[in-house]
């Protein structure tokens, strides 16, 4: 059965990823000692869904993605399950830090493949706060190439984010470019492990949010097109819409569905999630 | 064709995304640039214990974020709204819907006050951060886990914290009152909307007068009793607006004095933050000051509630004037341990009673406040013609206050005559003192009866 993470020194980034998930792993078993509040009203990146808010997570707050889900069912009976734990830290003013290790598991006919898929540090930069001046970010998010589902390349990306707050809605606009190698959509080595760790060329959407107030409830709809890192590869459409609510101060739960309706990658797309916010001691 | 529409898609959408920020970012012009931030509240042991330990009380305070937060959006996005607006429908909506059942969770207000939050999140994020303050000593003194020392020990250090930000942080020195009516723009809001400004000072009322038993009682269940006692006499200040309500601005010294006694620089904290609350009302609601000049006048008023310098009276005289100024009109003391806590009276209870007693009673239109009390009352007819008149004090010293005076045999002050059209008899119990006019003595003891002293099990 052929491998997808078929590359010179596997097990050298199984241990860097296994390093990597013990530290993380380290890290969240020793906040449970604090309690902290979460807010349902701010989206991140694929809570629920790809496009996200202009405002990072509260200065000295901790917020854990535990256990988010995503499955992405595409052609010829293949399915994309990945599980992307992350936690993000409001360690400045304005500014968070997010480390995220997503785990991947393909299941195409005749092949599957499982193990981590990169890791993700990226740091988000809240300009200002929202006046007559629309909420403005700048974000900054380096992909490793760690893990079987990895890749064999580093990526950046630099990604520009506007929030606008109207009685009646929220709007937010993404557009984001990365840089480094195209992969080949003729090797599905590559193509699969680069679906694993959600690269684009550019992508450029918005999204439209409104809040349930009494309820702690967020109903968001997103439209975004992105060009695949993989070369060759068609623009991409996608669509989706999600909710997140708050459970109780310290508990928020996300869910989302959407549809890649172009593009050569089409596919529906769920995602489960939840979030615990700690705070710094 | 199918690749064509793709460009032109992500063209539109690429357009789409950049318009959205150069048309937002170009009508802003000359628009503030604020680099004010949330930040999480300090993490301990205690937190969140008020909400386990008092979920009725907890709750109240998220209803309490709406009150304050469609006060501010109404007054800034609808200036020219009939006061109904807020003094009827906003109001009718708070007291008869959201405090009934308030909210499971502390709303988020910026959804809620999305224009007001956009003027001064400056301003927003300095209440948020004594709401933070608030809430945290709530937990200290909630959590039954903690010795007196250790809360002592706690409160203080979470001061440090809350004073950490001086960019959001209130002053610990205590304001004069010129700051707060001495203004060009001071009681445009008391004025126009007396009724929904009662219920924003009840609202503070409550928030520190729940202190007071928190810190004074010996025993869990004591403290249960006392915030039971405080929320009651909350509820008793909206029975009938705005007399029922405080007349004049809630001080911490005043209404939690052992509070105050304990923890000086909090207590300074919550007034300077009431008082704040009420400048912004005055700014928004005063139509001299210009739409354009809202967001300066908002952010020199927060200047001067955060500097050490400005209008800053001593101690001590912060202490005289919330003395001086009279406990009674503030809503009262709050309950301490060491009082009995007892069911308040309320019009609907009094209605009720009548009820139950078989007493018919029609409300009659309100009338003039008799000289010898301070309050108005309500009064119903009775049959015969004949009537009896309730006043609804906020408790039971500030009833004492009034009846006090009175012969009771006359129900008059003693040098004073009062030409009754029947005879009159004055019952008297808490929060409660009625005057029954009648010459049916009959009827005079089935009143009596029914305004007989508080204590059955649906009192309350």
């Amino acid at each position: 059965m052929p491998h997808p993470a078929a590359s010179p020194a596997p097990h050298v980034r199984r241990h860097v990823g296994c390093r990597i998930a013990l530290a993380v792993a380290l890290a969240l078993s020793a906040a449970p000692a604090l309690a902290a509040q979460t807010d349902f009203y701010n989206t991140s990146r694929g809570r629920p869904l790809r496009i996200e808010d202009a405002v990072p997570v509260e200065y000295r707050a901790v917020e854990l993605n535990l256990a988010p889900v995503r499955l992405d069912v595409m052609s010829q009976d293949t399915r994309f399950w990945s599980l992307h734990p992350e936690a993000t830290i409001g360690f400045l003013p304005r500014t968070q830090l997010q480390l995220a290790l997503p785990l991947a598991y393909v299941d195409a006919p005749g092949t599957s493949a499982r193990g981590v898929a990169g890791l993700d540090v990226s740091v988000l930069r809240a300009l200002n706060m929202e006046t007559s001046i629309p909420a403005l970010a700048v974000a900054g998010d380096i992909s490793f190439p760690v893990g079987p589902l990895g890749g064999t390349a580093t990526y950046g990306t630099v990604k520009g984010i506007v929030t606008r707050t109207l009685p009646w809605a929220r709007f937010h606009g993404n557009a984001e470019f990365t840089a480094g190698p195209s992969t080949s959509s003729a090797d599905p080595t590559t193509s699969a492990a680069n679906d694993g760790r959600d690269l684009s060329r550019w992508l450029a959407g918005l999204a439209v949010d409104k809040t349930f107030v009494f309820h702690s409830l967020l109903v968001t709809a997103e439209s975004f097109a992105e060009q695949p890192i993989n070369s060759g590869a068609s623009v991409a459409w996608s669509a989706g819409a999600g909710l997140r609510y708050q459970l109780d101060p310290r508990w928020t739960m996300d869910a989302g569905l959407g549809r890649r309706f172009t593009g050569d990658n089409r596919a529906w797309y769920v995602t489960l999630g939840s979030a615990y916010s700690l705070g710094l001691r | 064709m199918m690749r064509a529409c793709h460009r032109a898609f992500v063209r539109s959408l690429t357009a789409g995304v950049s318009l959205l920020a150069v048309a937002s970012i170009s009508r802003a012009a000359g628009a503030q640039w604020s680099t004010a931030y949330h930040q999480f509240y300090r993490q301990a042991s205690h937190n969140w214990q008020f909400r386990n330990n008092y979920p009725a009380a907890d709750r109240l305070f998220n209803a309490f974020d709406y009150g304050h937060a469609i006060l501010y959006e109404t007054l800034f996005t609808e200036p020219n709204a009939p006061t109904s607006r807020l003094e009827q429908q906003e109001y009718d909506f708070i007291t008869q819907r959201l405090l009934v059942k308030p909210p499971r969770l502390p709303l988020e207000e910026s959804v809620i006050e999305v224009q007001y939050a956009k003027l001064v999140p400056e301003a927003k994020e300095m209440f948020e951060w004594a709401h933070v303050l608030h809430r945290q000593v709530y937990d200290i003194w909630a959590d039954e886990r903690l010795s007196t020392e250790s809360k002592d020990r706690e409160v203080h250090r979470l001061l440090e914290h809350y004073l950490a930000r001086r960019n959001a942080a209130f002053s610990t020195r205590p304001k004069d009152m010129h700051l707060m009516e001495g203004q060009p723009y001071s009681l445009a809001f008391r004025r126009r909307y007396p009724k929904f400004n009662g219920l924003i000072w009840a609202y503070h009322w409550l928030q520190v007068g729940l202190y007071e038993p928190l810190v004074t009682a010996k025993s869990s269940e004591a403290r249960r009793a006392g915030v039971d006692a405080a929320v009651a006499r909350f509820r008793a200040m909206l029975a009938d607006p705005p007399r029922s309500m405080p007349a004049i601005m809630p001080m911490t010294a005043a209404v939690a004095p052992e509070f105050s006694r304990r923890y000086p620089e909090i207590a300074i904290i919550f007034d300077n933050l009431h008082a704040m609350h009420d400048v912004i009302s005055d700014v928004l609601a005063d139509s001299t000051v210009p739409m354009s000049r809202k967001r300066a006048e908002i952010l020199r008023a927060a200047a001067r509630y955060r500097d050490d310098t400005s209008s800053v009276t001593t101690v001590a005289e912060w202490r005289d004037m919330a003395e001086e100024m009279g406990v009674d009109h503030m809503g009262g003391r709050a309950v301490t341990a060491d009082q009995p806590s007892s069911t308040m009276w309320t019009s609907e209870l009094v209605e009720r009673r009548l009820r139950d007693a078989n007493v018919e009673a029609r409300p009659l239109p309100p009338t003039g406040r008799h000289i010898f009390m301070s309050i108005p009352a309500r009064s119903y007819e009775l049959a015969g013609g004949d009537e009896v008149q309730v006043f609804l004090y906020p408790d039971s010293v500030s009833r004492a206050r009034d009846t006090a005076k009175l012969d009771k045999q006359r129900v008059a002050p003693p040098n004073m005559m009062i030409k009754w059209r029947a005879r009159p008899t004055l019952v008297i119990d808490g929060n409660l003192a009625a005057i029954i006019i009648t010459n049916d003595d009959a009827r005079r003891q089935r009143v009596r009866d029914a305004l007989s002293p508080l204590g059955k099990p649906n009192d309350r």
